[in-house]
Order: structure tokens, then C-alpha cells, then sequence
């Protein structure tokens, strides 16, 4: 099933463009309130967009004509806070199949239970399961009702480490044929779960691609720092990549001399110094100002203007903004063309 | 205590007020009888009576009532706020003047009662009267515990029923009405206990006639000076259903959300 979907929900300021091929996992990856979860809802049917157009395997189900109505769409949501209804656990995961008029739907749902492990919270009720237990018994509920297209929002949002580790593993197996979108913040999603990634932020798609492709070689900013990457854009000149600033990074490939390329870096990979311009030849220095102090677990990225790297928190508290630094970039990473 | 310490001797009159009539009914009882009172015949034919009509009344309050909170809910802006103030009118109209009122919607020569009776159907002054300005008067309680109950529930849970492929009336049945449970079972057994005590309404467009609208209420009205003793013993059965009603209806709301 492929879908396309245009939405736009004025009040929320989202007017997003994503597509999902057939059995594909498409990531909308962004941070909180990029309108992410009002895409997947405005898709679902569960908030009305002021104007869309939603296709499936070339049928039109929002756009010119009436709209189908949620319940006839086979696009299924799960939303972030489970949403299980007041019923037990078997006879929310027997949802989807009685709606259907399925007359094995209660066998169904077992079976659902135990290919998610919670077999044994069938006559539960919703109030008296962990958060762990409640998202596995909403991904089941969700499947039980065979959609064509399942909407995942942050499927591991409010859980411990381990429920979510967990979790992932296993829709990472329950994805694989399903066709499905799944909104997220954290680049470790994208990669483990998704086959495409689009970049959400200020409610629009700002990039989508592959997952190696926007992963690995952003083309904004933006995507870069979701991908958990800096992105060191310039212009290729004989086998450098010139910055802004005249300052050259030997890289490897890259397209013809002229154009607009660049590499995209883990910040670990890229070393602070600060004081005098420093002497090691193995690394191009880039001169830079701090931007902006970010402290992430026991490191502190160092925002620049141009280039970004994670560093010591000793180092950083040395650091304010508009302290003048010097970046080093490693040579000879793979440079990409940002045109086209 | 919180608040000042002058609050005390007023709450003490402001239960005193409420509780003094209740002692005083107790207190002239005459407990040994009381069985006799209760059983006799003109008592049970009139508390039969009650316990009929009432659950006919608290039934037709569920049906009518349920979708009324549903289409009050939906409803929006001055529209609501106009029907909200008819629709529950009757709780605080004095039931004289309800009773007034179906008498002439109702009553012989009523809108609907004329037509109705030139059909050969009467209903003023019939048990179905009586069931009528009870379910008039007891309709207000499932509206207000519906309708408040909606705003407070939100439309998630059913949009996500939606894309499960849930027809309406599923999500209605499935979703939607258990999480409603407490707020009918609140606005159920309020209507009843109103319906159980209602008298200006049924006195004036039933009447009182024994066996047929003489509800418990009209029993103790007209048995107060002839049978005292009677009167007494009714008042105290009414009152231990009312203190009941009370408990139930009233108990904190347990925090048990529904994940």
C-alpha cells in the first residue's frame, strides 16, 4: 500500500508532504512540537485538516470529493497515550476484528496478545497494566485490525529504557511487512526502524530520502543536527571542501569543482582547541565563534557558526557564547553534493 | 477547620436546621408499630405504587435523557446555553406549576391531550400520568450528569475507535457509554430518588386517586391527620431511600482513571 498524504491543519501551523512506499517504514523525525503528531492525527482522521489530500495504492481518500470517513480508511493510529478503552485487554485487541464483523476475532486477539508477549494480561483491565504493557496490548490492538497503513506516534515516548529497548525490537519485526509511518525524535528510531526518513520542523517536511540518505548525508542543518550529525558545508576546489572564510577541508569523492558539497560528521569525531591557531597538520582547523553551549549527559556540544563538536564539560565550562575557538575536522571524509 | 473560628456556631445552626425535622420524625415514630404501619394495606398499595411508577419514570429518564445530554453536548454557543436553561427548567420550577403545564400538554384538552383523546387515549389522571410528571421533573439529573460527563470524556478514545473501523453506534455502545458508567449511575439513581419523592407535579395532573396516582408521597399528605402514625412511618421509609441515594450517588468519585 503506498500512500501519499498532503495535510495542512492551519490552527496548528502543519501543512506536511510525506509519502510511504508499499511495506516501507517512513520516520517523520523531528523535535517536540514540529507538528509530527498532528501529521499522523490529521492523516488518521482523528483531528480534521483544514485541507488534504490523502491517496492510497492510487485511491483517493481525502482531496477533491467527500472525504472516507476515518473508519473506512485502514489507516490506523497509535497514539501516544495508548488510548485503550474501558474493556479488557482481549477485548481491546478484539477490537479492530469484531468491527470487521470477524466471527474469530476473540482467536485473533489471542493470537495478537501473544505475538506482543502479554498473553497473559488478557482479562486485565487497561488501569492495571504498566506503561510497557499498555503500549505492547495498544501495538496489538492496532495490528489486530489489519491496516493497510499503521500511523506509530512516538511509540517509546514515556517509557523506561528497558520497556522501550524492548519495544523497539520487537516492532522492528512486526514492521517489516507493514506498510507505516512513525514519528519520533531520536535518530536511534530512524535507524533501527525506518527505511525513509523526512525531517519535520515548523510543521513542514524540510528533507525526506532514505534513512542512509538523510542520515548520512543531510543537506540542512537542521536534518544534520536531527541525525545527530554537523553538517560542514563549502564549495569543492580540487579535492577540498573551501568553507566560508577561505579555510579548505581535504575530503574524499565530492562532486566537480565549483559546487555546493559537504561532510556530515559525528561531533565526536571533530576535536575543540582553544587559543592560538593550533599546529596539527592531520586536521583542518576552522576558525569559529561559540554559538551556543548544549550539555548532553557528561559531554557539552559546542555550537559554532559553521562547525559543532562535543567536548569534555571541563573544557566547556571554560566557554562562553561568542568565545573565539578553533574546530578541528578530521580529512578525508566523504563529501556529498548539496545540489539536486 | 480551615476558615475563621465565627464559621462554627453558624454551621452548627445550618445543621441544626437540617437535622433537628429529621430527629423530630424519628423521634415521633412509634417503632413498635412500625412493621404494622408499613404493611398496611392503604402503605403497601401506595409504596407498590411508587416503587412502579418510578422505575417506569427512571427507565423513560434513561432512554430520553441519555440522548438528550448527547445532542445537548453537541450543541454549541447560545443555542446550548438557551436549551441547556429549558431543558432543566423543571429543577428548580416549583412542581405545581410542571404539574400545571402537563396538564395542559397532556390533559384532556391539552396540545397533544386533545387530539390524543378524541383518539380515545386519556392520560391525565392514569398511572402513566403519574409516571410522566415524575420523569418530567427527574429528567433535569441525567442531562446535567450526561452532558458533563461528555465535556469532561473528550473525543479521543472514540476517533482512535474510528480508525479501528467502529461503526458510531459500536463506538457508542463499546466506547463511549462504559466510560460514561458513573455519570448514569449517578444521574440514574438521582432521577429515581427525585422521582420516588415527587408530589406538586402528580397531585395536580394525576390527582390522587388510591391504587392509581395515589403515590407514597400523597399517601403521607393525606394520611398526616387522620393516621398520623401512618403518615410517620412512610416519611421514614422515604427518608432512609433518600439518605441511601444520597450515599451512593454522592461518594468521591474513586481515582481509578481509565488508562
Amino acid at each position: 500500500m503506498r500512500l501519499e498524504a498532503r495535510v495542512e491543519v492551519a490552527e496548528r501551523g502543519v501543512e506536511a508532504d510525506v509519502t510511504v512506499g508499499a511495506g516501507r517504514t517512513l520516520a517523520l523525525l523531528g523535535p517536540n512540537g514540529s507538528g509530527k503528531s498532528t501529521a499522523l492525527e490529521a492523516i488518521a482522521g482523528v483531528v480534521r485538516p483544514g485541507r488534504a489530500r490523502i491517496v492510497l495504492d492510487g485511491r483517493e481518500l481525502v482531496g477533491s470529493g467527500r472525504p472516507v470517513p476515518p473508519r473506512d480508511r485502514g489507516i490506523v493510529l497509535l497514539a501516544q497515550d495508548d488510548a485503550l478503552f474501558p474493556m479488557s485487554v482481549l477485548d481491546n485487541v478484539a477490537f479492530g476484528p469484531r468491527a470487521a464483523g470477524r466471527r474469530d476475532a476473540r482467536r485473533v486477539a489471542e493470537a495478537w496478545l501473544e505475538r506482543v508477549g502479554c498473553a497473559d494480561l488478557a482479562s486485565r483491565r487497561p488501569g492495571d497494566l504498566s506503561g510497557g504493557q499498555a503500549r505492547r496490548v495498544a501495538i496489538a490492538r492496532a495490528l489486530a485490525a489489519e491496516p493497510r497503513v499503521l500511523l506509530l506516534d512516538e511509540p517509546f515516548a514515556g517509557l523506561d529504557v528497558e520497556a522501550a529497548s524492548a519495544i523497539r525490537t520487537m516492532l522492528r519485526s512486526l514492521l517489516a511487512d507493514v506498510t507505516a509511518i512513525i514519528t519520533t525524535h531520536d535518530v536511534l528510531d530512524a535507524h533501527t526502524l525506518a527505511d525513509d526518513v523526512a525531517v519535520m520542523a515548523g510543521g513542514r517536511v524540510v528533507e525526506a530520502g532514505t534513512a542512509t540518505e538523510v542520515l548520512t548525508r543531510p543537506r540542512t542543518p537542521f536534518a544534520a543536527r536531527m541525525a545527530a550529525r554537523v553538517l560542514v558545508a563549502g564549495t569543492m576546489r580540487g579535492g577540498a571542501l573551501e568553507l566560508e572564510g577561505g579555510v579548505r577541508v581535504p575530503v574524499s569523492g565530492g562532486p566537480r569543482g565549483g559546487e555546493a558539497a559537504a561532510v556530515a560528521l559525528p561531533p565526536s569525531a571533530v576535536v575543540l582547541a582553544i587559543g592560538d591557531a593550533p599546529r596539527d597538520r592531520s586536521l583542518a582547523w576552522v576558525p569559529d565563534a561559540v554559538r551556543a553551549l548544549e550539555p548532553r549527559g557528561d559531554e557539552v556540544r559546542v555550537v559554532g557558526a559553521a562547525v559543532a563538536a562535543d567536548v569534555d564539560a571541563a573544557v566547556a565550562a571554560s566557554l562562553d557564547a561568542g568565545a573565539v575557538v578553533w574546530f578541528g575536522v578530521p580529512r578525508g571524509h566523504l563529501a556529498y553534493a548539496l545540489t539536486g | 477547620m480551615t476558615g475563621p473560628r465565627w464559621l462554627v456556631p453558624l454551621a452548627v445552626a445550618g445543621a441544626l436546621l437540617v437535622a433537628l425535622p429529621l430527629v423530630g420524625l424519628l423521634a415521633r415514630a412509634s417503632w413498635g408499630d412500625m412493621w404494622a404501619l408499613i404493611t398496611a394495606p392503604a402503605s403497601l398499595q401506595a409504596l407498590a405504587l411508587s416503587l412502579r411508577t418510578s422505575v417506569a419514570a427512571t427507565a423513560l429518564v434513561l432512554v430520553l435523557g441519555v440522548p438528550l445530554g448527547f445532542a445537548l453536548h453537541g450543541l454549541h454557543g447560545r443555542v446550548r446555553a438557551v436549551a441547556r436553561a429549558v431543558l432543566l427548567a423543571p429543577l428548580v420550577l416549583p412542581p405545581v406549576v410542571g404539574g400545571l403545564a402537563l396538564l395542559y400538554a397532556f390533559g384532556r384538552r391539552g396540545l397533544l391531550g386533545g387530539p390524543l383523546d378524541e383518539a380515545g387515549v386519556s392520560i391525565a389522571y392514569t398511572t402513566v400520568a403519574v409516571v410522566l410528571a415524575q420523569a418530567f421533573v427527574a429528567m433535569p439529573f441525567m442531562v446535567v450528569s450526561v452532558e458533563s460527563a461528555l465535556a469532561a470524556h473528550g473525543t479521543r478514545r472514540e476517533a482512535i475507535a474510528a480508525t479501528l473501523g467502529a461503526s458510531r453506534t459500536r463506538i457508542l455502545a463499546r466506547v463511549t457509554l462504559p466510560a460514561l458508567g458513573p455519570a448514569l449511575a449517578t444521574g440514574t439513581v438521582l432521577a429515581f430518588a427525585r422521582a420516588l419523592g415527587e408530589f406538586g407535579a402528580t397531585l395536580t395532573f394525576a390527582g390522587s386517586l388510591a391504587g392509581v396516582t395515589r403515590t407514597t408521597p400523597l399517601e403521607i399528605y393525606l394520611a398526616r391527620e387522620t393516621d398520623p402514625d401512618a403518615a410517620v412511618a412512610l416519611s421514614i421509609v422515604l427518608l432512609v431511600v433518600a439518605v441511601a441515594v444520597v450515599a451512593v450517588a454522592y461518594r468521591p468519585v474513586a481515582g481509578r482513571a481509565v488508562r
